[in-house]
């Protein structure tokens, strides 16, 4: 779990830690998040060396609006230039650091794949609907909408392509990983229905960055439980102070 | 009016026109619509030759759903291949067709584009839902909520003329149809901003913004109809 970063979530009061040394990337994020999640996979994949302050969403200390005026994780800060929104910072660090790069640059493909993640939105409003889904008929809504998003990559995986990216996972499998990761947990029968998309889900399993940023299920599970109650407890598993 | 084409607009029954001839880009579009706009900024900054079939939305044909199985304009077809949503086309076409890259090539710049697309496409959607709402209390929220987003517009424009940078580009085509609408129909979110102001006054003058501007009384009575749920797409000059 070293992935997605155990350090205490920082919260109201606490105070803003000073700014990172000279050329040091840092990571605002929180344990769970799967948009953080997004940038931790780009980072693994990556190899690329960082530090974590994970931030209390319940209880967002007053800087934090400073750094992220939307207030929401992930944002990152390198020497005073700071961003945020998980597709913007992912591909800003898959752009600037070295190594293999992940985003897609043919422009048909890549126009492909983004109409793809477009697409793949249902799935994740269907996942958040699922999560707060109180009656059947909102159950049923937000299974609809998953099966939307299942479809859509299972088609896309329709010509013979073992990633979204072609032979290996690239950024836009890194985009859709985390939702998927975890319906899979949420609704692994619905998944078993897309049988391209199945196997999918366990080649990505193989992969060095999916498993470096994998959860303990057992802590997710906890984490969702407490989210599902509206008492959301962030700091689960090993906590390191920051 | 060339930039956005007269072509009448074609409903449900109408034949499905041939497929465009070798190598011809076509747009299906929507006289009015502000993302077609987008793409029709990029193509003609670009000078881009292409065709132009419009569709009536209201009344969509079957076979439109071919091109885009969400039903929405703007769509393109190229030898077979077809693509849609006004910001993956427009990054495409800027790719693909020789002339001035108009997307910024430095990561952080980029970056911060992005953000203040975000920011603008906010304050945007807010003033949809203002023309609307009739709540007081709530419009007054969603004022202050888009001035929010616009401070962080202006701000940006606080260090240089255009979005993408000292000349139009990608990001400024993104924002200009959002802009040009405000400009007709909240006034009052432009006026109060300086910086963005002069912004209009600047982007007045550029050639693609010249060449798919409607002159404003179509462009209100497009909107006047399109509010009253009754949509009028041909209007003007009719091919
Ligand atoms: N569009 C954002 C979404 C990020 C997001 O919603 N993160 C959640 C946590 S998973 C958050 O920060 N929520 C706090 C809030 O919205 O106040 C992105 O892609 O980064
Ligand atoms: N996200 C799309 C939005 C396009 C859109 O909403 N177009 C409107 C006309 S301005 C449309 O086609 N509406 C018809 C419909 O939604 O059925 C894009 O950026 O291209």
């Amino acid at each position: 779990m070293a992935g997605m970063g155990n350090g205490k979530h920082l919260e109201t009061g606490e105070p803003r830690p000073s700014p990172p040394g000279n050329d040091v990337l840092r990571v605002y994020g929180m344990k769970f998040c799967p948009y953080v999640h997004r940038l931790k996979l780009v980072l693994a994949a990556k190899d690329i060396p960082h530090e974590t302050v994970n931030i209390n969403l319940s209880k967002k200390p007053e800087w934090y609006f400073d750094i992220n005026p939307l207030g929401k994780v992930p944002s990152i800060e390198k020497n005073g230039i700071i961003l945020y929104e998980s597709d913007v910072t992912s591909y800003y660090v898959d752009e600037t650091y070295a190594g293999k790069k992940l985003a897609t640059v043919d422009p048909l493909k890549k126009a492909r794949e983004q109409i793809l993640l477009g697409a793949w939105g249902n799935g994740i409003s269907g996942f958040y609907g699922y999560l707060r889904s109180k009656t059947p008929e909102e159950k049923d809504a937000a299974e609809t909408k998953i099966r939307a998003g299942f479809k859509a990559v299972d088609d896309y995986l329709n010509n013979g392509n073992q990633f979204v990216c072609g032979s290996g996972p690239g950024f836009t499998d890194y985009m859709i990983w985390p939702h998927l990761e975890r319906l899979a947990l949420a609704v692994p029968s619905i998944l078993k229905e897309y049988a391209l998309l199945q196997a999918y889900f366990d080649r990505m399993g193989e992969d060095k960055a999916v498993k470096a940023c994998r959860h303990v299920v057992d802590h997710y599970n906890q984490f969702i439980e407490g989210y599902a109650k509206g008492n959301v407890v962030y700091d689960i598993g090993t906590v390191e102070a920051y | 009016m060339a930039g956005m084409g007269n072509a009448k607009h074609l409903k449900a029954g109408d034949a499905e026109p041939a497929p465009p001839a070798k190598d011809v880009l076509r747009v299906y579009g929507m006289k009015f619509c502000l993302y077609v706009h987008r793409l029709k900024l990029v193509l003609a900054a670009k000078d881009i030759k292409h065709e132009t079939v419009n569709i009536d939305l209201q009344k969509k044909p079957d076979w439109f759903f071919q091109k885009n199985p969400r039903g929405k304009v703007p769509a393109i077809e190229k030898n077979g291949e077809t693509l849609y949503e006004s910001d993956i086309m427009s990054e495409y076409v800027d790719e693909i067709y020789p002339g001035r890259r108009l997307q910024t090539s430095d990561p952080l710049q980029n970056a911060k584009e992005k953000l203040v697309l975000g920011d603008f496409n906010e304050a945007a959607n807010k003033c949809y839902t203002l023309s609307r709402e009739n709540d007081d209390n709530k419009r007054s929220a969603l004022s202050t909520a888009i001035q929010a987003s616009l401070d962080k517009v202006e701000k940006f424009l606080g260090n240089s003329p255009y979005f993408s940078g000292q000349r139009p580009g990608f990001t400024d085509y993104m924002i200009w149809p959002h802009v040009e609408r405000m400009l007709l129909f909240n006034s009052e979110f432009i006026k109060g901003n300086l910086n963005i102001a002069s912004y209009c006054d600047r982007m007045g003058n550029d050639e693609a913004v010249k060449a798919c501007r409607h002159p404003a009384d179509l462009q209100i009575q497009f909107f006047e109809s399109y509010k009253a749920g009754n949509a009028i797409y041909d209007i003007g000059t009719v091919e």
